[in-house]
């Protein structure tokens, strides 16, 4: 008999085969006996309950919404604070204080950001979706950093705190994490049961299949996404509560849980909500696990933090692959022109002036400012953001041309620092930069791997991944970043001749450098854009069955682009390492990338001029912040700012770029071609909208339509009151 | 936006605290104030003999600016070390409300490194452009500290900038030649600072729990988020093994451990018999610790000790489930501001007094006094960078009794403490009795000999 092996089989043994490996390579010596079984029990499975919970309801979000909610935990943050302020504040009855949080403000929040925000999404990009929720979650942490000062030290009580729990072998299990578990359990069960057995539940799942089917069934489905969003806000809240007394009220604490949540979420393919229970168990366990059996050692001392990373790494590898979509090509916009060498060039040279005009302090309306001030300080703080401006820029091809979307840059920078200063950054040998780039180029490719089996969600979910691994224990073995080396690490680098750093008294140098730098990569991306190559990333996004009916080889193309992505990271983070001379284990989390792919997209994330765009906009957040005094009720607005600018996405979905490219470019003499475009999204525009003055028109001069009636709900302003699918069906009888 | 995790960085800043040492005290508060006094007023003396002049970048014929540089605006977590702001503009409040210093006002400046090295070095460098001296700083990550040596003076000479911190967490900021830190430094920054070398660390406090309970036998909590943390623990862990005490385990804690995750420890004491248990995290750790100790029916734990990194306001509200926690400390408590006069100006003129803070306005009249002197010995306008920096070298300064023994270079470690007990959401003072003292004792400190990036290695 044959014995047939399936690739998935081969995974499982040898992922299995590398977990047994790692166990037993850092056993710590602890004994299997009663007393540590059940210490790991107890304290896994209450870990455990703490992650389903959060899990759970990412799943429900995704499952009635469609929408991968990053907010999801720190809106269950801001709830847990909302109820401390109510509980501990205000004094009020812990039962009164649950009824207020989880069904008055958690579901006002919830509509609030259906009617506001989430309605925008549905046909979005996920790039879109993605970052608007981003965005939320930073909007949410800087909420309540506002309101609830850090200095102030809070905590919220356990739930029958002063009760004896339950006795479980040598371990006691309280009541607040009984109760964890069991609520845990329960919100999966009774969430699988409300969306698979009631009525409510199975149209909020229609709802995302299809709107308009839903309604043709008697939903209504602008109702329905708003108890949607309700819901996921409830379980945000209720996990933010329960979780609080456990992590301390403290809001990094509270929201870095969406991590090991995507995780517990991943397991359940983002369907199962028992699964995400299961999910989070299993997570809960191995960290469990790791504390009381295994010793990691110092070359892996931070790898037990990786674990959530790592189990989501490995969810994503088990899912099957993705297949090609067929029968939903999109052609989303017309054909864009492509930028004429010399307008790139011409580009390119504005930049380069406007640094240089700032850095020479001849822009006179903000010399008399603070981030006017041509001082040596601000000369540093703009090579900072221009370092971090040569990251976006490198997620331009990834993102805005192949629809790869990658929280991974980052971290690859990261690694480019830490490389180049071992490769000749502690020299100040230039070719360093070469091997640095030469090395990252296949560790993107690394990360293209999966990408080749996942897209969309998946393969974001799967970059987010290697990038909180990357920090935690890539970045942070000693071979790569030495804990006791400390102090400056890049000695200034010599480029044909010439000194370049970052010291006090080169700083404008330095600044004029990156912009020639930046400059260049942003006219060799214009001139790629007008490449094959560009045109079969742009081809592959929009339609990968259709490129690969044409013959294009999706796996070569994929591994291209991200083989560019990943040396121009390296290079910038060759160029962060200089700008900076000293780095820490810390330097590079994940957290600090996500601003840089948020502002990207918020510009416009196909077009390589929004990486200067971006860079602007990471630079206006503290200038704002000194120009304004520093105001207290501001001191977030490094978290507020870019949240709120991804938010607007959900307005305004191609980014700043397109809009405002789209809008001045006519005012060039020589771009007809962006006047007849404007002209022609104005005739659009009034084509698809309907106003008040325009009704009698309705069936005479214009069509009568489905997408009409709806639009007219809208205008009248009875969406909410009349179901759209309704009017439809009545109107068409009519 | 540079990210941060509050957790990671209170843990990180509490072992630096862990290894506090705020200069040496008389064993009576209450003796001289140092020689602080006098020099002020032979300064004072001085200022009608000359017309001022602005000598010094920072120095006006007016007024002396300084600046405070401190992580306080770090988008996760603002306000982290707002104490030491706001310690040094009360104390520049004051200072110029009895005299000033140096004939002039004094005038301060804050920057924020935002827990950012990047925004700590342009700090320095800001400071070089605009201030005479750093004072009372507290910014977590300071690597490079090159301008601080090497930035020009008014005469354009490399001499860089005289640092009197608060508080500095890196090794390169504590070693650095310009820096004069009121924390101790158990580095013996003679080298590179690496490999095995002897490092200080305090065993008075080990001392004292010892006559509580004689065979001390427990675990010891790491702060585990940053590597130079867990480093900092190991020769606290050396030192107090070579004291008698039985170590059952050390192990790591991290700033976002949750509750649950401790009982691994309270197992860990359960198991070894442990009478003894020693945070050197931060005030979270050790309230999730007392939590799950009691949550766990954990009894027969004589002594739960931490380091000054448990006397907060946040600790006092942490209810009854952390009573009799032992904190200990190398300045006289603020509950006893009435003993001392250095202190109850502090005090009286913040309000809310934190720790952090006390550091900062020490930091301030060492720099009073260093100006003072200066001006008492050379006149008014001799207030230059290279006179202050060839000052703190040799200064002695007790802080007008606060720290207890007068300290005599830039680098100290104090073998003086007081052992304070939170009950009832306050702390009480239980050793030494007398209020307004401190024990200082030179077996209070031991050296120990070892390579703590090795040792680190060794730590579950």
């Amino acid at each position: 008999m044959r014995l047939k092996v399936s690739p998935r089989m081969i995974s499982v043994v040898v992922v299995g085969l590398v977990i047994l490996f790692l166990v037993n390579k850092n056993w710590g010596g602890a004994s299997v006996d009663a007393k540590t079984i059940s210490s790991f029990l107890v304290v896994g499975i209450a870990l455990g309950g703490i992650y389903a919970i959060t899990a759970g309801g990412l799943v429900v979000t995704y499952a009635t919404t469609g929408i991968f909610n990053f907010a999801h935990a720190a809106i269950g943050c801001f709830l847990a604070f909302c109820y401390w302020q109510l509980t501990v504040q205000q004094g009020i009855p812990t039962v009164i204080a649950l009824i207020i949080t989880l069904f008055v403000i958690a579901p006002a929040i919830g509509f609030l950001l259906d009617r506001v925000i989430m309605r925008r999404l549905r046909d979005a990009a996920l790039v879109v979706q993605l970052m608007v929720t981003v965005g939320l979650m930073l909007t949410f942490m800087g909420i309540t950093l506002t309101i609830w000062s850090p200095k102030t030290g809070r905590s919220l009580p356990q739930f029958f705190q002063n009760t004896q729990g339950v006795q479980l072998g040598e371990v006691t299990a309280t009541w607040h994490r009984i109760i964890t578990v069991v609520v845990a359990l329960l919100v999966a069960l009774g969430l699988r049961f409300l969306l698979y057995k009631t009525r409510l539940g199975i149209s909020m799942r229609a709802v995302v299949d299809s709107r308009s089917l839903a309604g043709l069934t008697g939903a209504k489905p602008s109702i329905i996404s708003g108890a949607s969003w309700a819901l996921g806000c409830m379980t945000a809240g209720l996990a933010g509560i329960l979780i609080a007394p456990e992590t301390g009220l403290v809001v990094d604490n509270l929201t870095l849980i969406i991590v090991v949540a995507s995780a517990a979420a991943a397991i359940a393919q983002l369907k199962s909500i028992p699964m995400a229970f299961v999910g989070g168990l299993v997570i809960g366990l191995a960290k469990s696990f790791s504390a009381v059996y295994l010793e990691w050692g110092k070359d892996w001392a931070y790898a037990d933090e990786a674990i959530p990373a790592a189990i989501l790494f490995i969810a994503l590898l088990f899912l099957p692959m993705a297949r090609l979509e067929t029968g939903k090509i999109r052609i989303t916009k017309r054909t864009e022109r492509l930028t004429k060498p010399w307008e790139a060039a011409l580009g390119a040279g504005v930049m380069i002036a406007i640094v240089g005009a700032w850095a020479n302090g001849w822009i006179p309306w903000i010399s008399g400012t603070t981030f006017g001030e041509r001082s040596t300080v601000w000369l540093g703080r703009g090579a900072g953001f221009l370092v971090l401006g040569l990251v976006m820029l490198s997620l331009i091809p990834l993102i805005g041309w192949a629809g790869q979307v990658s929280f991974a840059n980052y971290a690859i920078a990261g690694i480019g620092a830490v490389l180049f200063s071992h490769f000749g950054g502690q020299n100040g040998d230039a070719l360093g930069i070469v091997w640095v780039m030469l090395i990252c180029a296949p560790l993107g490719l690394a990360i293209a791997l999966p990408a080749l089996r996942l897209k969309g969600l998946y393969l974001a979910l799967a970059t987010l991944a290697f990038a909180e691994v990357a920090d935690k224990v890539l970045i942070r073995h000693p071979s790569m970043l030495d804990p006791s080396a400390t102090g400056v690490l890049f000695k200034p680098v010599n480029f044909f001749g010439t000194t370049i750093s970052s010291s006090a008294t080169d700083r404008k140098a330095f600044l004029m450098f990156l912009i020639v730098t930046f400059a260049l990569l942003f006219f060799m991306l214009e001139m790629l854009r007008r490449t094959r190559w560009a045109r079969r990333w742009i081809a592959m996004s929009d339609s990968p069955a259709a490129s690969a009916t044409i013959g294009i080889n999706l796996t070569t193309t994929k591994m291209m682009v991200f083989m560019l992505s990943g040396a121009m990271a390296g290079f910038a983070g060759c160029m962060i390492g200089l700008q900076r001379g000293a780095l820490s284990v810390d330097s590079f989390p994940l957290f600090a990338g996500l601003p840089l792919v948020l502002l990207i997209a918020v510009q416009g994330v196909r077009y390589p001029v929004a990486a200067f765009m971006g860079l602007l906009g990471l630079a206006s957040f503290p200038a704002l912040y000194e120009v304004l005094g520093k105001p207290s009720w501001l001191t977030a607005i490094e978290l507020i700012g870019p949240g709120i600018a991804a938010i607007a996405m959900a307005y305004r979905p191609e980014g700043a770029v397109f809009y405002s490219g789209r809008d001045l470019a006519g005012l060039l003499p020589w771009r007809q071609d962006a006047r007849d475009e404007k002209a022609l999204a104005l005739a659009k525009e009034r084509e698809q909208n309907i106003g008040k003055d325009e009704i009698g028109d309705m069936g005479l001069t214009r069509p009568f339509t489905a997408d009409k009636v709806a639009q007219l709900d809208r205008v009248l302003d009875i969406t909410d009151l009349v179901d759209e699918q309704k009017m439809v069906s009545s109107g068409g009888a009519s | 936006m540079k990210r941060i995790r509050l957790g990671m960085l209170v843990a990180a800043l509490s072992v630096s605290i862990l290894a506090v040492g705020c200069g040496r005290s008389g064993s009576d508060s209450s003796s001289e104030s140092g020689s602080g006094e006098s020099a002020t007023a032979k300064a004072n003396a001085n200022c009608e003999k000359e017309a001022l002049q602005a000598t010094e970048t920072g120095v006006s014929a007016d007024t002396i600016t300084v600046q405070v540089m401190a992580d306080t605006g770090s988008p996760l977590a603002p306000g982290l070390f707002q104490g030491n702001v706001d310690a040094m503009n009360a104390y520049a409040k004051w200072v110029n409300a009895n005299g000033g210093v140096g004939c002039r006002q004094l005038k301060v400046e804050a920057w924020d490194s935002k827990l950012d090295a990047t925004e700590s070095k342009n700090g320095i460098i800001n400071a070089c452009k605009t201030a005479v001296a750093m004072v009372g700083g507290n910014s977590l990550f300071n690597p490079d500290v090159s301008d601080l040596g090497n930035c020009a003076d008014k005469a354009g000479a490399p001499v860089g900038i005289p640092d009197f911190a608060a508080l500095a967490n890196d090794v390169n900021e504590q070693c650095a030649a310009n820096s004069w830190v009121v924390q101790a430094v158990s580095e013996p920054c003679t080298g590179t600072n690496t490999g095995v070398r002897d490092l200080k660390a305090f065993v008075g406090a080990t001392k004292f729990y010892q006559t509580i309970q004689p065979n001390l036998k427990g675990v010891f909590l790491v702060p585990a988020d940053l590597p130079t943390t867990v480093q900092s623990a190991t020769y606290q862990i050396e030192s107090q093994k070579q004291t008698g005490v039985n170590w059952i385990d050390s192990m790591k804690v991290s700033g976002r451990t949750e509750q649950s995750a401790f009982n691994t420890y309270i197992q860990a004491l359960k198991g070894g018999s442990g009478n003894y248990a020693y945070v050197g995290s931060n005030d979270v750790a050790m309230i999730k610790l007392r939590k799950e100790a009691n949550a766990q029916g954990l009894t027969g734990i004589d002594v739960w000790a931490c380091s000054l990194a448990c006397y907060t306001e946040n600790f006092k509200t942490s209810g009854a489930d952390v009573d009799g926690t032992y904190v200990w400390m190398q300045f006289l408590p603020f509950e006893e501001a009435s003993s001392n006069e250095a202190l109850g100006n502090y005090v009286n003129a913040i309000g809310k007094p934190d720790a952090f803070g006390a550091q900062a306005w020490q930091a301030g009249m060492a720099f009073t006094q260093a100006v003072d002197e200066i001006v008492a010995e050379k006149g008014a306008n001799a207030i230059t960078r290279p006179n202050i920096l060839a000052k703190m070298k040799t200064l002695s300064f007790d802080a007008g009794g606060w720290i207890g023994k007068a300290r005599t270079t830039p680098k100290v470690f104090s073998d003086c403490m007081v052992i304070m007990q939170i009950n009832g959401g306050k702390f009480e003072r239980v050793f030494p009795k007398e209020a307004g003292t401190l024990e200082c004792k030179s077996e209070n400190i031991t050296t120990v000999k070892m390579d703590p990036a090795a040792a680190a290695a060794n730590i579950k």
